[in-house]
């Protein structure tokens, strides 16, 4: 089966040490970093690569849902395959389960290497707000900018040095007042979604299908919301 | 227009903190009126939206946009009695359960009073109910879900499913906002989706005041 894949530069690192391990050797188009912010610009990005891409079976989207950016995505001629998770952080956590259970502690904003190297990123935007507004400012619009954001944390995906980038997160921690905690990160989605083992994890369209509304939402356990909130609602009236 | 005016505009556009804060002083010397000047603060900031969306401005700049102009309605506030013109219903606002995303929340709230609505803030990661028990206690018309996350499209449905269950939702306008288009909008249920502030204001003052419901454009 003829395959590409067609990822988010941010993940460079961590699809190079997937694909290192798994030894395939798919050809790799990525697109840049940073488009999430514009999910029109990012779903037109993706569009047009995978309308480029000729003579593949299969195109292998190493992409979170971001949004709604990859909402109506499709193929004409060739099978889509990507992980139904809602950003990369679950691709490097390893799933949403993982994400959730840390949001649970405490409002956490993750970084990685990848992040720190090729997004437009919240350390970059902190020193443009000190060249343009000040230190007071900064402070104030930081606070503001990072709300209930408690805590950083690194993920350790394996695939950089964590040592490299720690000093300038711990750092910039301090300076926010913020926590920070290392965590490991788990690269499971990137090696099935390689290797094929593409179960109840990942989204497959056939040519011609395009990514819906109901792939990206899960609608589950509406039924038992209903019943829950319908007797809290009693209960608190 | 006075050249004070057009001055405003330009600063409010290059978010010059201190020029903004001295042209509102002097407009006020002068016997400007108060609304007047804020209005050209308003454009101002409409501009900085459009940078903005050109890539020319960042997040954290659209916050100074939004503090310049919390800053000079306190100035204007202090010098001045000023009462909004019209008062609106309360409209109810939340980020949905789940979700902590709260920036343009907040600037929509934060013109939307300026703008003379009566607002009910329910804060980040609101469970359905809590938005019911506002719709009933403020006997509220709109309520907007906002959201930025992926996982915020179901707690805006569930949020919509709750509000049929307890009667509310043919009197109650859902507006959904962040992340947001058609989509989202069909999925959840709502009747209306807004990715800008100025939307919002508009949008709830037709269904408030001008009591119409209108089409929805992208």
């Amino acid at each position: 089966m003829r395959t590409a894949i067609l990822a988010c530069q941010t993940l460079k690192a961590e699809l190079a040490l997937a694909i290192k391990e798994t030894k395939v050797d798919f050809p790799i188009i990525y697109v840049e970093s940073g488009l999430h912010k514009t999910p029109e610009l990012l779903h037109k990005r993706i569009q047009e690569e995978i309308n480029r891409i000729d003579n593949v079976d299969v195109i292998l989207l190493l992409f979170g849902y971001c949004g709604n950016s990859l909402l109506g995505i499709k193929s004409d001629r060739t099978k889509l395959v990507l992980p139904k998770v809602d950003d990369c952080i679950p691709l490097l956590l390893g799933s949403c389960e993982a994400r959730k259970n840390i949001a649970k502690e405490m409002g956490t904003y993750f970084l990685t290497q990848g992040w720190l190297e090729y997004e437009d990123n919240l350390l970059r935007e902190y020193d443009r707000c000190i060249k343009r507004y000040g230190q007071s400012r900064t402070a104030k619009i930081m606070k503001i900018m990072l709300g209930h954001y408690k805590r950083f944390m690194l993920i350790d995906t394996g695939a950089y040095p964590v040592e490299t980038v720690l000093p300038q997160t711990k750092e910039f921690a301090e300076r926010l007042n913020m926590c920070h905690e290392v965590t490991p990160g788990s690269l499971r989605l990137f090696y099935k979604l390689l290797q094929g083992e593409w179960d109840e994890e990942f989204l497959v369209l056939e040519p011609g299908k395009a990514v819906a509304m109901s792939d990206i939402c899960s609608g589950n356990n509406q039924q038992e919301f209903s019943q829950t909130t319908a007797l809290q609602l009693c209960a608190n009236k | 227009m006075l050249k004070i005016q057009k001055m405003l505009v330009g600063a409010m556009a290059r978010l010059d903190e201190t020029m903004v804060m001295n042209l509102v002083k002097q407009g006020l010397q002068m016997g400007i009126n108060p609304y007047v000047l804020l209005e050209e603060i308003r454009i101002g900031t409409d501009r900085v939206g459009e940078l903005y969306s050109k890539g020319e401005y960042f997040l954290s700049d659209l916050i100074m946009a939004s503090e310049i102009f919390k800053e000079v309605l306190t100035l204007v506030n202090r010098d001045r009695v000023v009462t909004a013109v019209v008062s609106y219903p309360t409209v109810i606002f939340g980020t949905v359960e789940d979700d902590i995303h709260d920036i343009g929340k907040n600037i929509t709230t934060g013109i939307m009073r300026y703008n003379g609505f009566d607002i009910c803030d329910l804060g980040v990661d609101v469970p359905g109910p809590k938005f019911v028990e506002a719709i009933e206690q403020y006997n509220s018309r709109v309520v907007c879900l906002t959201g930025l996350i992926t996982e915020a499209f179901d707690s805006m449905k569930n949020t919509i499913t709750l509000l049929k269950e307890a009667g509310l939702r043919s009197r109650t306008t859902v507006i959904i906002g962040g992340l947001v288009n058609e989509s989202v909008k069909n999925y959840t249920g709502a009747d209306y989706w807004a990715t800008d502030c100025t939307k919002v204001n508009e949008l709830c003052r037709n269904i408030l005041v001008n009591n119409k419901r209108i089409m929805q454009s992208s």
